[in-house]
């Protein structure tokens, strides 16, 4: 990677939608780093596509890291990956049912309770559906807000006649979101 | 509650940015005050539910990006050129360099013309950059419909002159290949009724064929527009005349997903369009597409278009 880790983390948080998948794909297209999650993976009592899902899962937790501020720069952003798939491969292991007995070495991170696991299962389901209920346009949108995109550039991005039109939106799509949420029916329309 | 009061505050207490000492006065509050705290679950949930379509978002790219990656948008932008500061001299001192700038830009330009059967106006040059108010405001034309589309030679619009991939020729030919194909449809629901009577989509269609197309795209984004798949096809279209074919690609691509939207054949036939300008980051979409309408079995209206297409596309290759 020729780009430095502050550079990566700016256009992670705060850049445009292109420059964010760019510093993302550095990470996602890295072989050596799915190559090292793989192994290790393999190596702890997982298979190819176990090392698979947690290379994924792994991009999908560091990018949110990076962009809530968790980072806290003592490491690399390398180091910092491959620690988030060690810690997740425990997780995931955990949720398979295949690790009787959890040892210190197994992670270094906090692990969820198996109540906690099944709340989360059960509401993921559940936003999935409410999700599934937004059209695209709305998901597209509430995803520019979740990155703290502001209203002039979600006008632009979208093309909105004005950022008030685009907050005005935002707000409905928020509202559909809601409601598709606690399962009122016909919930994603205005 | 009446329209959410509390709704900066409790975003600023979940996404970490309340200071701390308010932060615990709210935590304080949470706990005496139970519609707060109902209200404050349903922004998390909210939240929780952004975060999943971000995280959606990123595994389908993924998938993508094994094949496709994304284009590097910190090689494109041309360094910035020196201000010279008044402190440090006199503006004078940059006369000639300036002077053999022009000289060569004119060399450049002479060779470029002669090179060219086509004669070039002065005041539109084929590479300059995209002007959308050109758009909006066309300068009236004796050609027909095609006057905004390079024809025949390709040429490299879209780069800085300095850029130096290897893979903008060919970017250029594909983009022309794109470009020359492309028939802009000519929508006419908008002709029918007064203007009393007009849906936005109709107003829509309108701004198109007026060659309007910022304006036709801001009047489908409101949320009245009507049918997914009629706007998202005329946006499509619109965001195509832009030259914007990433954003064309994703409009289209939802009306090809459509089996029963009215559009969805020429959907199919323009998405493959967008890719092709894309190429070769879109490569595989296009020759997925491409093939797909060139296959005789799948009954589609621009079947031998697209066979020849393909052809045309594998000697560029």
């Amino acid at each position: 990677m020729k780009y430095s880790d502050q550079q990566l983390i700016e256009a992670i948080s705060n850049g445009d939608p292109r420059q964010r998948d760019w510093a993302l794909y550095q990470f996602c297209s890295e072989d050596s780093l799915r190559g090292w999650v793989l192994h290790y993976v393999e190596n702890h009592g997982g298979n190819v596509e176990d090392g698979e899902d947690v290379f994924q899962e792994t991009a999908v937790i560091f990018d949110r890291n990076i962009r809530q501020g968790r980072f806290d720069g003592k490491s690399t952003l390398r180091t910092y990956f491959l620690a988030i798939s060690k810690w997740h491969w425990v997780t995931y292991r955990r949720k398979k049912g295949s690790v009787s007995e959890l040892k210190p070495e197994h992670y270094d991170g906090e692990v969820e309770s198996v109540d906690a696991q099944v709340f989360e299962s059960e509401k993921r389901e559940i936003l999935e559906k409410a999700i599934a209920e937004l059209d695209t346009r709305c998901q597209e949108l509430l995803q520019y807000y979740k990155l703290d995109y502001s209203m002039k550039e979600i006008k632009e991005l979208l093309g909105f006649s004005s950022p008030e039109m685009a907050k005005k939106q935002a707000y409905r799509c928020r509202s559909g979101l809601r409601r598709c949420s606690i399962g009122i029916p016909i919930c994603s329309k205005h | 509650m009446s329209s959410r009061p509390h709704t900066d505050k409790i975003e600023a207490f979940l996404t970490g940015r309340m200071p701390p000492e308010e932060s615990r006065s709210f935590e304080q509050a949470l706990a005496q005050d139970e519609d707060l705290a109902i209200e404050v679950e349903m922004q998390r949930l909210e939240h929780d539910a952004m975060e999943l379509i971000l995280e959606k978002d990123l595994k389908s790219k993924m998938a993508k990006w094994k094949d496709n990656p994304p284009p590097n948008p910190f090689s494109e932008p041309p360094a910035p050129l020196p201000i010279p500061q008044p402190s440090t001299g006199s503006w004078k001192r940059w006369l000639p360099l300036l002077g053999a700038a022009v000289f060569v830009l004119g060399g450049v330009y002479f060779f470029l013309w002669s090179e060219d059967n086509t004669p070039v106006s002065p005041t539109a040059p084929a590479n300059a950059p995209f002007d959308p108010m050109k758009e909006q405001n066309p300068v009236v034309s004796n050609e027909p419909t095609k006057e905004e589309q390079p024809v025949a030679k390709p040429t490299a619009p879209q780069k800085p002159p300095n850029s130096k991939e290897p893979t903008s020729q060919k970017e250029s030919a594909y983009l022309a290949l794109a470009v020359n194909e492309y028939e802009t449809p000519s929508f006419d629901s908008g002709q029918r009724g007064s203007d009393t009577e007009k849906s936005v989509v109709e107003e829509a269609e309108i701004a198109f064929n007026a060659r309007q197309y910022t304006k036709t795209i801001e009047l489908l984004s409101k949320p009245e527009a009507g049918n997914e798949s009629q706007v998202r096809y005329l946006r499509g279209h619109a965001y195509f005349k832009l030259k914007k074919y990433q954003k064309a690609a994703t409009e289209f691509e939802l009306v090809a997903a459509n089996g029963f939207a009215p559009n969805n054949q020429d959907a199919k036939w323009y998405l493959m369009l967008a890719y092709l300008a894309q190429a070769p980051a879109e490569r595989t979409n296009f020759l997925k597409m491409a093939e797909e309408i060139a296959d005789a079995q799948n009954q589609h209206a621009r079947q031998a278009e697209a066979a020849k297409l393909l052809e045309q596309f594998n000697q560029l290759k």
